[in-house]
């Protein structure tokens, strides 16, 4: 009872600090609300034909497209794709980007001349470029997809990450941990991750906006996944069947806004994070 | 000779190759103190890093009982050399509770651990149930010493280097400290190395003294 009401104090406190936070948290929150009831909300199956091009109406919230789907039961769906792929993609993100820069910057030497080496190369290369290729050669599919962004995204994360590691090895608690005999990896994952949390769960959220922007654009390009409705897809078809040459608002805006305002869902809290590291003020 | 090192240098990447520490030989026998005595940034921690094996040496050598030993210390070469620092307050990680961090030696060497008997350990050093289940920052810089302290006088090492240990606490403290350590000393023939810029402390508890210039390791006088 005790711990729940201290914990309840704090949210309310963080709260208060800052209101970008809150709302970021309230943006995420409704979204992944939406990816969970998607089915039970949606008015329509998003797959059945009807009329194409109804402009919105009462039984169509936000009118229907080229072969008469429900515009809005896509967008609840979509919804499903972006956030599945964006939380996949910042894990694997935030599993690589830990990895290479605990390597980097616990051991030094060369494990971190190489691994900085590789990371310099793969920031050197145009990331969307690079993300398209990959998918393209895996073939079009969630999986493929994931890996693509992943393989381009750990490095920035990596980066920072390095620099902590190398800031937290000079910290005389980690020296007396080498000094009493304890092992690498205890040290790495009782001692660095723990102290890395804040900065590891800034990054991952900021990685889930980059990773479900980069999802949108691919899908927009028609190398997203044919079988699943996606924000980018719903904007490939309005692009590529004449709906924004037609002004079809209905049809290509809520996408464009859902994208937008997810991204900064997960940007506002990805920030926060951190912001309250650099200002000191987590636990 | 319990540890000496033989002409032990470091030379830092980009310090323009002058050395941190300049062909330093110095020794300690058992039961013995030495103070390193010098100015901040003179290489005297330095040279007490390299011979915890915590920073690897440019050239020279380090031996502990009459062996030379490499970079990677044995087990117990790592459980007989410890290392206590300055900072009380980063000597423990700071996202644990105290009891966390003093049973990791238990763990590391398999020690016999019972929770009464490590209460009333930790009692010699002032230190009591109500502190173990707090984070470091809810700790006094002396509860913090004096923990950091019993968690490496846990392993009994055989020479511990004191980087300035009592230069960020209170009087009170200091003593409590100097006393707990003396007493250890008699107890087990340990060796200190107690690196200090305070010349009147390192005179009162060192048998020899090095001076410290610019790396350079000089045999002082204790009258000096």
């Amino acid at each position: 009872m005790n711990t729940e009401k201290k914990a309840g104090r704090a949210a309310r406190r963080t709260f208060r600090m800052n209101p970008a936070m809150t709302a970021g948290i309230i943006i995420v929150g409704i979204l992944a609300l939406t990816a969970i009831l998607a089915p039970v909300i949606a008015p329509c199956d998003p797959y059945q034909y009807g009329v194409p091009y109804e402009k919105p109406s009462a039984d169509h919230l936000l009118g229907t497209n080229d072969v008469g789907q429900d515009i809005f039961s896509e967008l609840l769906y979509g919804t499903r794709v972006s956030l599945l792929i964006g939380v996949f993609t910042s894990l694997v993100v935030t599993v690589i980007a830990a990895s290479t820069a605990l390597v980097a910057g616990y051991y030094r030497g060369w494990p971190d001349k190489l691994i900085t080496a590789f990371t310099n190369v793969m920031m050197g290369l145009p990331n969307l470029a690079l993300t398209t290729l990959l998918v393209a050669y895996l073939n079009p599919g969630k999986i493929s997809i994931i890996i693509s962004i992943a393989l381009t995204a750990w490095t920035g994360t990596s980066r920072i990450l390095r620099s902590r590691i190398i800031q937290l090895c000079e910290m005389p608690f980690i020296k007396i941990e080498k000094s009493l005999g304890v092992s690498d990896g205890v040290i790495m994952v009782k001692h660095l991750i723990p102290n890395l949390r804040d900065v590891i769960l800034s990054r991952a959220a900021l990685s889930v906006s980059n990773a479900m922007l980069t999802e949108a654009s691919l899908s927009f390009l028609g190398f997203g996944d044919y079988g699943e409705k996606s924000w980018g897809n719903i904007l490939h078809y309005a692009f590529y069947q004449k709906g924004v040459i037609r002004g079809f608002t209905w049809w290509y805006l809520p996408p464009i806004l859902c994208i937008a305002l997810s991204v900064m869902g997960f940007m506002l809290i990805g920030y926060y994070g951190a912001q309250r590291k650099e200002d000191g003020t987590d636990a | 000779m319990l540890c000496e090192t033989r002409d032990l240098t470091k030379i830092y990447r980009g310090n323009h190759g002058v050395p941190a520490v300049d062909r330093a030989c110095v020794s300690v026998d058992r039961a013995e103190t030495i103070g390193f005595f010098g100015e901040s940034g003179s290489g005297k921690s330095t040279l007490g890093m390299m011979i915890a094996g915590l920073t690897s040496p440019t050239s020279g050598q380090i031996l502990f009982k009459g062996e030379r030993i490499s970079m990677r210390y044995p087990k117990e070469v790592r459980r007989s050399i410890q290392i206590l620092f300055q900072h009380p307050e980063t000597s423990f990680n700071p996202q644990l509770e105290l009891i966390k961090s003093l049973t990791e030696p238990y763990r590391v060497y398999g020690l016999p651990y019972e929770y009464s008997e490590m209460l009333e350990y930790l009692s010699g050093f002032g230190i009591y149930e109500e502190h173990l289940y707090r984070r470091p920052s809810q700790l006094s810089g002396g509860e913090l010493q004096r923990a950091a302290l019993a968690r490496i006088l846990l392993v009994r090492p055989e020479l511990i280097i004191l980087d300035e240990p009592t230069s960020m606490l209170d009087v009170i403290t200091q003593v409590q400290i100097l006393n707990i350590l003396k007493r250890y000393q008699r107890e087990s023939d340990a060796a200190f190395i107690f690196v200090s810029h305070n010349s009147t402390l390192c005179r009162s508890f060192c048998d020899r003294i090095y001076s410290v210039q610019k790396g350079v390791f000089t045999p002082m006088d204790k009258e000096e």
